[in-house]
């Protein structure tokens, strides 16, 4: 997919924007917009609620609070707990299992209830990471990639989503920055030099940074649901575009948003700031 | 079936009859499609079919027979028929429009006399005049500009007629069907101008032996070459050249002309600021070929390819080729002056593949669509009053969605290939133009088309929710389903005056092949698939209404038509639809149904100083599908009511012609978010109609315009092309969206608020082409 956004990219270098003067007026109606996670990690897994607003005039994110939360793997129900304004969490003891289903339910404060249930699949493993030789030109200055080494588990099926860390700190913040993949191409295969993620060489400080990559196993409900969530907005202006729709996510009732359970793989590497190759 | 009218139109004979027959060629020994034969002053008459050839059964007697066409001289000739005999008649080129000034008293009411409506012929030579993009002669820019054509976006080959989509136009090539018509993503069109002869466009009231698309057939024909002398042509322009050279192999019997054009639009990649960009190449190249062979006056073989590619290599990181493939092979012969037999032999191919050229990611992905085709047809001139048409066609059809290669040893992709499908696509047709008295003439025909599913192949099964449950896998030459129609076809032409008709078309077509596209710009990557137990075919009618009148000695035509058009089990895709690569692409489709009405005027002007067209279109494209914007109706995407194109063309002096064509379109239906929430620290759109609304001050419009200059270099016949596309710099929206002020690329990351987004294409751009004959 990435593959092919690039060769989309390049005939929209014949192509120019403008910003237009109209204004439109949206719907401030409110509907509920989950973004929760539990993993394979021991730990408080979050869940945040919030609201929707008017699109052309965006709020501050409009938290839901007051809510009743809970996650069932079908035995146990764990109890989250609101620690801020729209922000759920577990107990710090609770963790996923590989195989199970687990469901998130809502219970806001006007009666309203909503569900979302995603399976926990298992997810290969990282090798290793490496820092590229090349010190390559990006959009946004100089810098290195982040390789990937693993082995691609069998059947065909299998999607992830990564984050990348440096000094601990997420680097990845914001949705338009992440990767996530799926086997299709690469199904059973040893996978090597793979760039996953690049690191500008400001971001890398001292001698060396910590750099951390994050595998997790998505279903590929949550794929689809990332790919129209960029398609609408990161990926949005190219030639090619389909026609505009709404994201679908797996929440009940209306919802907007996503909850999803996945299993988590770490690989820690120093990058140094070595003088560049090239 | 034939029997039957046979006997019905052989109640009439009393006299002794005898046929005359022939072909109408040009000067160069091109034959010339659409000639009026008649005797002046009756009714009687006849048309030369699309390889030139007419035949006219008379009572015995000595008649005097005028051959007349467009752009050309005028010619009769005096005919005492006492036996049936051949006649070939060579028709001069108006070399200049001065020259036509003096020739006005001719018949040119085809317009009106014509049994067809809702179709155009457009000669190569009125095109080449039309001002274009950067210089380049395109065909099918040019029948956007007629009414009921639109263009969905600018710079795009796609075409929609009558509010279908732009799948539902069949596209021939000297018969062969050609898959993608455009280069370069859709800036420019396949046909070469200097290859192509004539291009006839049906919108409507689509004659019995066409079928295989629901909305229009364009039929393009490619020049034939010289039978009298080596002639050549070349042109340099700015972003392609060309060079054609055609001539006799034995002089008045065989005859060749090879025409190729290549592109060099790697020349602005430099001036691009992205590195990837300025290490790319971006081109295509096309060539056509044909060789027609005269053998004596009864038999004539054609032999005629065309082959055309697009190169496209983005630095280390991405390659993308495609490019269409035909060939025909046409034998023509004439059995008894009558009957007039045209066997086709047709392979098409379309074809692309893309990958990563180099490194562990290396890979190649293949996709094609190819086709084998028989066709026999036949045209029988039974009496002045009877033409009947019938034949049949059979094609084999393979599609191969995709394989993917592992370019590279070292590459980690997987090698993998999607099933092929195959599918024989047949038909049977029969059609008569009777004429009953002076005033009335029917055009009624039946095709009867039959699309099988053969193995070997893989039939997904898929549930209520459009996901994948299992497979059949059917062996080589199992056919595991097959879909009918019958399709019936009328035209009714009544003459009001000498100058003025009415005319009323009735069609019904069905459509098997289908293109998985959603967007508006033609993309490369579209694949067709075909309809199987998953997927059934789209059916659709349409009725036309006409009004026909000529003015000033038929030199202005002028037309009205109505239309309404109705599409069956017609296909759309589900939001966020994934086309290609796709294996379960049928888990993608949504089914419903399509409709579209509207009005058409033409005001044309074929001779004189002054030439061209002002047409004025109101078309409404609807559809309506369970799973699509809740159930409720919306328009597609190139739906545009109001339409207006002026196309003029002055010749000044017999130096110096000037063009100026003015397009203007409503603006396209926007689909507006109303509320948005935020995930990942994005604002993302909720939409509740879809293409509800438009932006005022985005309607479409635009002028262009073009000098020649005609002189000599080295006592070679040259001209000079001056175009400017887009004259007065309008920033005509491409696509419109809304963004997340933080997704811009200059933003900082902490902006709130909602831009709109114009994208355009085209600025102001001018353009020199030099031709040089020889």
């Amino acid at each position: 997919m990435k593959y092919l956004l690039l060769c989309l990219a390049i005939p929209m270098l014949l192509s120019c924007e403008e910003v237009m003067d109209v204004s439109f007026t949206g719907n401030s109606a409110r509907t509920l917009v989950v973004d929760g996670v539990i993993s394979t990690d021991t730990m408080p897994h979050i869940v945040v609620l919030s609201y929707t607003g008017d699109f052309f005039a965006p709020p501050e994110q409009p938290m839901a609070t007051g809510a009743e939360v809970t996650i069932s793997d079908g035995d146990t129900t764990f109890l989250l707990h609101e620690l801020s304004d729209g922000e759920y969490f577990t107990e710090t003891n609770v963790y996923g299992e590989v195989g199970k289903t687990y469901t998130l339910h809502v219970k806001l404060d006007d009666g309203k209830e909503y569900t979302a249930s995603d399976k926990l699949l298992p997810c290969g493993e990282i090798d290793s990471i490496e820092q590229s030789q090349n010190y390559n030109s990006y959009i946004n200055g100089y810098g290195y990639d982040v390789l990937f080494y693993g082995k691609e588990p069998e059947p065909i099926g299998n999607n992830y989503l990564y984050l990348l860390y440096v000094n601990n700190v997420l680097y990845s913040d914001t949705i338009s920055e992440i990767t996530f993949a799926n086997d299709e191409f690469v199904n059973g295969q040893y996978i090597r030099d793979l760039i996953v993620y690049r690191v500008r060489e400001k971001d890398i400080k001292g001698i060396a940074s910590k750099v951390t990559l994050e595998m997790y196993s998505i279903t590929r409900d949550y794929y689809d649901f990332l790919s129209a969530l960029m398609l609408e907005t990161v990926w949005k202006g190219s030639p090619w575009d389909g026609p505009p729709a709404s994201v679908t996510g797996n929440v009940s009732n209306g919802g907007k948003g996503y909850f999803r359970a996945c299993q988590v793989r770490r690989y820690s590497k120093f990058f140094a700031s070595t003088p560049r190759v090239n | 079936m034939l029997l039957a009218f046979l006997a019905i139109s052989s109640l009439s004979f009393t006299q002794e009859k005898y046929t005359l027959s022939g072909y109408v060629s040009d000067e160069k020994g091109e034959v010339i499609a659409g000639v009026f034969v008649f005797i002046p002053n009756t009714s009687i008459g006849t048309m030369t079919n699309a390889y030139g050839f007419y035949s006219l059964t008379l009572p015995g007697g000595p008649y005097t027979i005028r051959f007349s066409f467009i752009g050309f001289k005028t010619k009769e000739a005096d005919v005492d028929l006492t036996v049936s005999r051949k006649l070939n008649i060579s028709l001069e080129t108006l070399t200049s429009a001065i020259d036509a000034v003096t020739i006005t008293a001719e018949r040119k009411d085809e317009n009106v006399k014509e049994i067809n409506m809702s179709n155009v012929q457009i000669p190569a030579r009125i095109i080449r005049r039309i001002p274009n993009l950067m210089g380049e002669m395109d065909i099918i820019k040019s029948i956007q500009l007629l009414p009921g054509v639109q263009s969905s976006v600018e710079g795009s080959s796609g075409f929609y007629v009558r509010g279908g989509n732009a799948d539902q136009n069949l596209i021939l090539l000297d018969g062969a069907t050609v898959y993608n018509p455009s280069h370069l993503f859709g800036f420019f069109s396949v046909f070469n101008g200097d290859a192509v002869k004539n291009i006839e466009l049906f919108k409507g009231g689509i004659p019995a032996e066409y079928g295989g698309r629901l909305s229009s057939v364009l039929d393009v024909r490619m020049n034939e070459g010289n039978t009298q002398k080596i002639k050549g042509n070349a042109g340099i322009g700015l972003i392609s050249s060309r060079f054609t050279l055609e001539g006799p192999i034995i002089k008045d019997k065989m005859s060749f002309i090879i025409s190729g054009r290549r592109t060099y639009a790697d020349l602005l990649l430099p001036f691009a600021t992205d590195t990837v960009a300025q290490n790319s190449t971006l081109y295509f190249y096309d060539l056509n070929a044909k060789i027609n062979y005269q053998v004596n006056p009864n038999n004539r073989i054609f032999l005629s390819g065309y082959f055309g590619r697009d190169v496209n290599v983005f630095g280390n990181m991405f390659q993308m080729n495609f490019g269409n493939a035909t060939g025909t092979l046409r034998w023509n012969h004439v059995y008894k002056d009558k009957l007039f037999s045209n066997l086709t032999l047709v392979y098409s191919n379309f074809n692309y593949d893309l990958g990563i050229p180099n490194g562990p990611m290396a890979f190649k992905w293949l996709s094609r669509i190819v086709d084998y085709s028989l066709r026999n047809d036949y045209s029988y001139y039974l009496n002045p009053n009877n033409t009947m048409k019938f034949g049949f066609q059979s094609t084999y059809h393979t599609i191969k969605p995709g394989t993917i290669e592992s370019s590279t040893g070292s590459s980690f992709v997987t090698p993998l290939k999607y099933p092929d499908n195959h599918g024989i696509e047949s038909s049977v047709f029969i059609s008569n133009e009777q004429r009953l008295g002076s005033k009335l003439t029917i055009l009624y025909g039946l095709r009867f088309s039959v699309f099988q599913n053969i193995g070997k192949g893989t039939l997904y099964h898929y549930n209520a929710d459009y996901k994948v449950t299992d497979s059949t896998i059917y062996k080589s030459g199992d056919i595991f389903n097959t879909y009918t129609a019958l399709e019936p076809r009328i035209n009714i032409r009544l003459s009001l005056t000498d100058e003025s008709s009415l005319k009323f078309s009735y069609n019904r077509m069905a459509q098997y092949l289908q293109l998985a596209s959603n967007s508006t710009a033609t993309f490369p990557l579209d694949m067709w698939f075909m309809t199987n137990p998953n997927v059934k075919p789209q059916k659709a009618d349409q009725v036309a209404l006409g009004y026909f009148r000529n003015f000033m000695n038929n030199s202005i035509e002028a037309s009205c038509e109505m239309f309404y058009k109705k599409v069956y089990n017609a296909i759309d895709f589900k939001d966020h639809a994934v086309l290609a690569p796709q294996q379960y692409l049928e888990g993608e489709l949504r089914i419903g149904d399509a409709w579209s009405y509207g009005i058409e005027f033409l005001l044309r002007k074929q001779t004189g100083k002054l030439t061209g067209w002002i047409s004025y279109a109101w078309v409404r494209a609807i559809r309506q599908i369970p799973e699509i914007n809740n159930g409720k109706e919306f328009p597609p995407t190139y739906d545009k009511p109001h339409n207006v194109s002026i196309v003029l063309n002055y010749e000044i002096s017999k130096r110096f012609d000037a063009s100026v064509n003015w397009v203007y379109s409503t603006a396209l239906p926007v689909t507006v978010p109303t509320a948005g929430y935020y995930y990942g620290k994005i604002w993302v759109p909720e939409y509740s109609e879809r293409g509800g609304t438009r932006i005022p001050g985005t309607a479409y419009h635009r002028l262009d315009v073009s000098l020649n200059y005609y002189f000599r270099t080295f006592k070679l016949e040259s001209n000079l092309n001056f175009s400017i596309y887009n004259v007065y710099n309008r920033h005509n929206a491409f696509a419109i969206y809304f963004r997340d002020k933080n997704l811009a690329a200059d933003s900082k990351g902490d902006e709130k608020g909602v831009e709109v987004i114009k994208m355009y294409l085209f600025p102001i751009v001018p353009a020199i082409t030099y031709n040089i004959k020889f």
